[in-house]
């Protein structure tokens, strides 16, 4: 249970960090309203449509504008968001959505399932250049019962359907005959959700301010200012002279640079970890990865524990699966294989890999085990990630190359078309722990996720199963099984999944670190009247 | 004279849709799409949702039939829509310009009001301890990285001395606040912008001020100057500076793209909205019209910047103006 475990962990690293601040929140008192928080961000929004939104600024915006039907709550459970309930029927092949009555558009209209149906329509618009149709492709109808209620009939049973229910819904009284590609709706948009849009200026800043008329209570915080600052050393200034109130640290700042007494009494550092991994991915295809024992040899010749101590000073946690550390679907009795490079040798001469003139490096049929990986440029990170395991694998006598490429010229010219030996990377994961897309055996156009040629056929078959089964429980079986097996095939060597490191000003009260992150409660953060600072 | 302009600015056409030429074929050269940004390796992308973007960009069809759209719209000067958040290009350039502007300008006013006195001063007392100064100033100036310098000058005046803003270009109640301190709250933004901006030039400017000057005051007009009784201030800065500035005019001619391009480096350390990041955002996520845009306005005003050097320098030197034919061999 290390979910439960999490929260202690953290708040034990604060009262180290922070010993001036437990006192001061104990004598907080009363919520109450005003001031502004300022979020710094590295990159600019690029459309506030929320179904064209892809980037992480824009969906940062979207998630404080608008409201889906469905949410995560701390514990990353499915709750109601609009939808105060649903019922699932037909084994799955229907789902009834109870909308919240009562609720307002920012500018005053109601609610209602027209809303609903509206989203649903412009998301399998082909004229719409969304990337989200793919889950709503499998809808076969969407009937408005009455106003506050919506009905929608899968083709199939289809497990992860519920949670793509929390796409944020946009108003039809605005947007009907709009075309959403272009619309001016993109600069201003009008949702239901916390925060109401007010400026956004180009590359500088966007200012929500609160929502007084929100379902679920008046946030108290009443501006939110999201300034675009691209350079993290100049992000680290303004909080070093507190011009920034909320953002995102690296490990080295985390560890050494905000270990003083000036963040110690203006700032609260929070750690959980992110929803993504970092992985070592091999072509298949090709002949040296092939076998199934050179690809453990190289999972006991490299020491991830070292990674995650020298590249993260210990901010990371080594992972053995393709799924959400600490959710239901990850199996915590994989054991990992430790780090052991004599049985990584003992493996590779099984495979006829054998130093056989002597000069450090292994050989088979005349040739060089030798093989090239792929980085992406700007993540430095992960190249230093590379170094680590280069250096590992030249003491079991293989040689590896690192070679950095822009990113996307790596995907198109190099994944999508195949062209690689191996490469390092990492998967952002949505909450939801269906990856048929990435581990199916169908998956392996060119373009698709599967690029590296997997093919495992109970894994297949666990895939489809998964996601036609709604019970938790035996969903989450299914993916341990799944886990299990790709774990002991190796196709890609799990590295590691490093953690969010946010900070925020201590003014702010409330703010609590949980499995989903910090941002889960934004609305009841607070600062006492007199630490207020802007107006 | 303006049969003179008329013919060059004709010579420029043809240059002008030679570059877009070359621009437009080696940004489609490099690879990606502008759809990868949005698609590539999310997990919630569908293949199918991806090809369909593809498409409604207008991404499937060939090369040629792209560039005759673009070339069809440009001629009413339509840069087209942005791929990245579908406004049109116009004006995504023209709400950076402002900003870049007013830096770029402001910094070349400092560079000239600076750095022809020093260039001038140190020619006269040529091998003094100014001049020395100076030019171990200038051999600094051209070889500091300018986000390093950047970066010192924020850490002491920003949070040592805690004199000046970091970065933005308004605080935050700006819109609360009245039209001086409007003006105040932008230029205390705009100090350090403008003058790290600035440095790199001064030390460029200085440099061939000196040198020019050097090589006018030794001149026999000058000797003959001296010799006719003329104050020192009259002879330095009515006739030789007049002589001298020639070159710096060239310069200034060539730094006039240069006044709507930023860096993107220096832009992004100060968390400025300019035209480089603009640019170099563009090129990232492979927004062709934008890029395009971009390089065009860049294009008009090299060509335009490098014409105006030569009117200057014709209306400068009387040369220039009797034989213009003959110029190219200058």
């Amino acid at each position: 249970m290390r979910i439960l475990l999490m929260v202690p962990v953290v708040s034990f690293l604060l009262s180290i960090f922070d010993p001036a601040i437990i006192p001061a929140v104990e004598k907080a008192g009363e919520p109450s309203y005003g001031d502004a928080i300022v979020v710094a961000s590295i990159s600019d929004a690029r459309t506030l449509v929320p179904i064209l939104a892809s980037d992480s600024a824009s969906t940062d915006i979207d998630g404080m504008v608008f409201n889906g039907l469905v949410k995560y709550d701390r514990d990353i459970k499915i709750v109601g968001d609009l939808a105060e309930s649903w019922d699932i029927r037909e084994g799955g092949l229907v789902i009834i959505f109870h909308l919240r009555k009562g609720v307002r558009w920012h500018d005053g209209a109601s609610f209602t399932a027209k809303d609903v149906e509206f989203t649903y329509k412009k998301l399998i618009d082909p004229n719409v250049r969304t990337p989200y149709s793919g889950d709503f492709e499998r809808v076969t109808k969407l009937e408005i019962i009455d106003d506050h209620t919506v009905k929608i009939t899968y083709k199939e049973p289809f497990a992860p359907a519920l949670a793509s229910w929390g796409m944020p819904i946009m108003p039809e009284h605005i947007l009907k005959g709009e075309d959403l590609n272009n619309t001016s709706f993109s600069r201003h948009p009008v949702g239901t959700g916390p925060y109401r849009f007010k400026s956004w200026k180009t590359g500088e800043k966007i200012e929500l301010v609160s929502n007084h008329d929100y379902f679920e209570g008046r946030p108290y915080i009443d501006r939110y200012l999201y300034r675009i600052i691209p350079d993290e050393a100049t992000i680290f200034l303004e909080l070093q002279t507190r011009g920034v109130d909320m953002a995102h640290l690296s490990p080295l700042q985390f560890t050494r640079q905000t270990d003083n007494g000036f963040f110690s009494t203006h700032y609260r550092k929070f750690k959980y970890p992110s929803f993504g991994y970092t992985y070592l991915g091999y072509n298949l295809s090709d002949p040296k990865f092939s076998d199934v024992r050179v690809r453990h040899a190289i999972n006991y010749a490299v020491n991830k524990k070292e990674i995650v101590e020298t590249v993260f000073f210990g901010l990371a946690q080594g992972t053995t699966g393709p799924f959400i550390i600490d959710s239901w679907a990850y199996n915590r009795n994989i054991a990992p294989a430790p780090f052991d490079p004599g049985k990584a040798k003992k493996l590779l001469a099984q495979a006829g890999w054998i130093d056989s003139d002597g000069d450090g490096w292994l050989e088979k049929d005349g040739r060089i085990f030798e093989f090239t990986v792929l980085i992406n440029q700007g993540n430095t990170e992960r190249q230093r990630c590379a170094e680590m395991i280069q250096g590992y694998l030249k003491v079991v006598g293989i040689r590896m190359k690192i070679r950095v490429v822009e990113w996307s010229a790596m995907i198109n010219e190099f994944i999508n078309k195949r062209r690689f030996e191996a490469v390092l990377m990492g998967w952002f994961l949505p909450r939801d722990p269906d990856n048929f897309d990435i581990w199916h055996s169908s998956k392996t156009r060119e373009g698709e996720f599967n690029f590296i040629g997997y093919k495992n056929e109970e894994v297949d078959r666990l895939l489809e199963e998964g996601r036609r089964t709604f019970n938790e429980r035996a969903r989450g079986a299914i993916y341990r099984k799944i886990h299990r097996l790709i774990y002991e095939d190796q196709p890609y060597m799990f590295l590691y999944s490093s953690d969010t490191l946010p900070i925020v000003n201590s003014r702010f009260r409330n703010v609590e670190a949980s499995p989903i992150g910090i941002g889960y409660n934004f609305i009841k953060w607070y600062v006492p009247k007199r630490e207020q600072r802007y107006r | 004279m303006i049969h003179y302009i008329a013919k060059r600015l004709l010579g420029l056409v043809p240059v002008f849709f030679g570059i877009t030429i070359i621009s437009f074929i080696v940004i489609h050269l490099a690879p990606g799409k502008p759809t990868d940004i949005q698609t590539s390796l999310n997990p919630k992308v569908s293949f199918e949702a991806r090809a369909r973007l593809e498409k409604l960009y207008g991404l499937d069809k060939p090369l040629r039939t792209q560039y005759t759209d673009w070339l069809r719209r440009i001629v009413v000067f339509d840069f087209g829509r942005s791929y990245v958040d579908d406004r049109p290009v116009t004006v995504k350039i023209l709400e950076r310009i402002p900003i870049t502007l007013l830096i770029n300008v402001s910094s070349i006013i400092l560079i000239l009001a600076v750095g022809i006195p020093l260039g001038v001063i140190s020619a006269t007392r040529r091998g003094s301890s100014l001049d020395r100064f100076t030019t171990i100033f200038s051999f600094i100036g051209f070889s500091v990285p300018e986000f390093w310098l950047a970066l010192l000058l924020m850490s002491l005046f920003c949070i040592t001395l805690g004199w000046l803003p970091i970065s933005g270009i308004t605080s935050l109640d700006f819109e609360y606040y009245g039209l001086f301190a409007k003006i105040v709250d932008i230029a205390r933004h705009l100090v350090l912008p403008v003058c790290i901006s600035a440095f790199a030039g001064l030390a460029g400017i200085s440099r061939y001020m000196r040198t020019s000057m050097i090589g006018i005051i030794h001149q026999d007009y000058i000797r003959m100057a001296r010799a006719k009784g003329l104050k020192e201030n009259v002879i330095i800065y009515r006739h030789a500076l007049k002589n001298a500035i020639l070159p710096v005019i060239t310069i200034l001619g060539l730094s006039v793209p240069g006044l709507i391009g930023g860096s993107v480096i220096f832009e992004s350390i100060f968390a400025i909205p300019g035209m480089g990041r603009l640019f170099y955002e563009s090129v990232m996520a492979r927004d062709y019209p934008t890029i395009m845009g971009v390089l065009s306005i860049g294009a008009i005003l090299t060509l335009i910047g490098n014409m105006a050097a030569d009117i200057a320098y014709s209306y400068a030197d009387p040369r220039i103006r009797i034989s213009p034919d003959q110029k190219s061999s200058i």
